[in-house]
């Protein structure tokens, strides 16, 4: 059974309508990536997704989890400055303080923030930032993240190392991620499917699945044929399915 | 330059202008006395019981004021930041009242409080609580919502768990700043109101050596009080560096 459900979501602002007649299951264990141009209303499915803005038309539905397993790395990261890296990564764990320091140890191990844990914020990189938001999510042991442009601003070197960062974290705790992106590159690297809305108000264009099956070279190809193709229909190559 | 010697110079250069003027202007000495005069005058004060009690007093009347208006406005702030209601009915008046000069406001007070302790914590509060309110709203609205709305999404539960997880951590050093402005004010407003009517206090010192032509008395006293102001700036500044060391990163990123 998916996780979440969406059937026949429609969204709109005042007149201004932004999703159109979304249908869309997130399953288990996957890298769902919604890509699309600016303004088809990824950040908005995101939220809707999330629960956070009911639809106007069609529902949302869960699946047997608890609404609170759903964590959000939003598009501004929000590190909270006045907290070290600890203190921010520990900011929603309850219960005994030395059952949460040590989940925050794990949580600073795999995310490789040993030796910069007693840092605060200003101290720290874009890149380490940018982990420091996913742990203060992943602590908590959410069953679904949603991240909304979760790179944005990051040099290549330090997208690449987060890009591992996020597929080691779901093979190791099955966790499944919904991302929003603009950018091809997180896509093809990150996707075990790739959602594509078209121009806004964004409607479904293309779904490919399986894109974490592929070759690199075929990943590669595949990635050109979205980036050229002006309709971003590519198909993913036969191999794969 | 080091920066003590920085930080003197200007000191010195008033002193210097200060000895200038005594020199070649030929003032009474009961108009402008000679630094050397002010220091002896200060040197007896230190020795003079009443000058001890005199400054503790004011001290006591300052925290006391102080305080309360300080304990009341952060509240009074948060409010007016996250309740629209009470924003839109409550700020008329404040600023009503912040627009009243409190000195125009002592003599009612001395009608209805007297001229002892009452009186002086009465005018310090009118004085600060209604500017404070305004500075503490101004500080608090300055949370980005970003943050709100991360705190949302892991864990905080309601507005209450934001305010105490999120604003105030955050905004706290800031508010100290507000502080710091506020007890300079304080302290203007308590001396007004010792030297308008009181028995005891540094503003009652002042007043006093005034009476007597004392000027050397009185300016040493002067002198006293904008010390202890740059006292008190030292210590909040202190206070914030030690116990809000990430601001200080942030400020010097």
């Amino acid at each position: 059974m998916p996780l979440i459900t969406l059937t026949n979501v429609s969204k709109s602002f005042g007149s201004r309508s932004v999703l159109r007649d979304i249908n869309l299951k997130i399953e288990t264990a996957e890298i769902l990536v919604i890509m699309g141009p600016s303004g088809c209303g990824k950040t908005t499915l995101l939220k809707v997704i999330a629960g956070d803005l009911p639809p106007d038309q069609g529902t949302v539905t869960y699946g047997s989890f608890n609404k609170e397993a759903i964590g959000f790395i939003l598009q501004r990261l929000n590190v909270f400055p006045w907290l070290t890296v600890r203190e921010n990564i520990g900011f929603g764990l309850k219960g005994e303080p030395a059952i949460r320091a040590r989940k925050i140890d794990e949580m600073v191990m795999l995310l490789g923030l040993i030796g910069s844990d007693h840092y605060y914020p200003s101290q720290l990189s874009g890149g380490m930032l940018q982990r420091v938001a996913i742990g203060r999510t992943l602590v908590l042991g959410p069953q679904i993240i949603l991240m909304d442009e979760p790179f944005t601003g990051l040099d290549y070197a330090r997208r690449r190392e987060l890009h591992s960062v996020v597929r080691k974290l779901r093979e190791s705790t099955g966790v499944s991620i919904v991302l929003v992106t603009h950018d091809i590159e997180d896509a093809i690297r990150l996707g075990t499917r790739i959602v594509v809305l078209s121009e806004g108000p964004g409607a479904i264009e293309a779904i490919h699945t399986d894109i974490h099956m592929l070759s690199d070279a075929e990943r590669e190809a595949f990635g050109r044929q979205l980036l050229e193709g002006t309709d971003r229909k590519a198909s993913v190559p036969s191999s794969a399915s | 330059m080091a920066p003590t010697l920085r930080t003197m110079a200007p000191f010195v250069f008033v002193l210097g202008f200060w000895c200038l003027g005594y020199e070649i202007g030929g003032f009474p000495p009961q108009l402008l006395p000679s630094p050397l005069a002010v220091l002896e005058a200060f040197i007896v004060q230190l020795g003079s019981q009443s000058f001890w009690i005199g400054l503790g007093v004011s001290i006591g009347r300052v925290f006391v004021g102080f305080m309360l208006s300080a304990v009341l406005a952060v509240p009074v702030g948060l409010l007016m930041t996250w309740n629209r209601g009470f924003r839109d009915s409550y700020t008329p008046l404040n600023n009503y009242i912040r627009y009243l000069p409190v000195a125009a406001l002592v003599p009612l007070l001395i009608l209805w409080l007297g001229i002892g302790f009452a009186n002086k914590v009465a005018v310090i509060f009118i004085g600060t609580f209604f500017q404070l309110t305004i500075m503490l709203h101004d500080n608090f609205r300055q949370v980005p919502l970003g943050y709100l709305e991360a705190a949302r999404w892991v864990g905080a539960r309601n507005s209450l768990d934001l305010i105490w997880r999120v604003v105030l951590p955050y905004r706290l050093p800031y508010v100290m700043d507000d502080l710091k402005v506020a007890l300079g004010w304080a302290w203007s407003y308590l001396l007004v109101a010792e030297i308008v009517a009181a028995n005891s206090g540094v503003g009652f010192e002042i007043i006093q050596a005034q009476r007597f032509l004392q000027t050397q008395k009185l300016m040493a006293l002067i002198l006293v009080v904008g010390f202890i102001g740059v006292v008190f700036d030292w210590l909040f500044d202190r206070m914030n560096r030690t116990m809000f060391r990430w601001r200080l990163l942030e400020d010097h990123r």
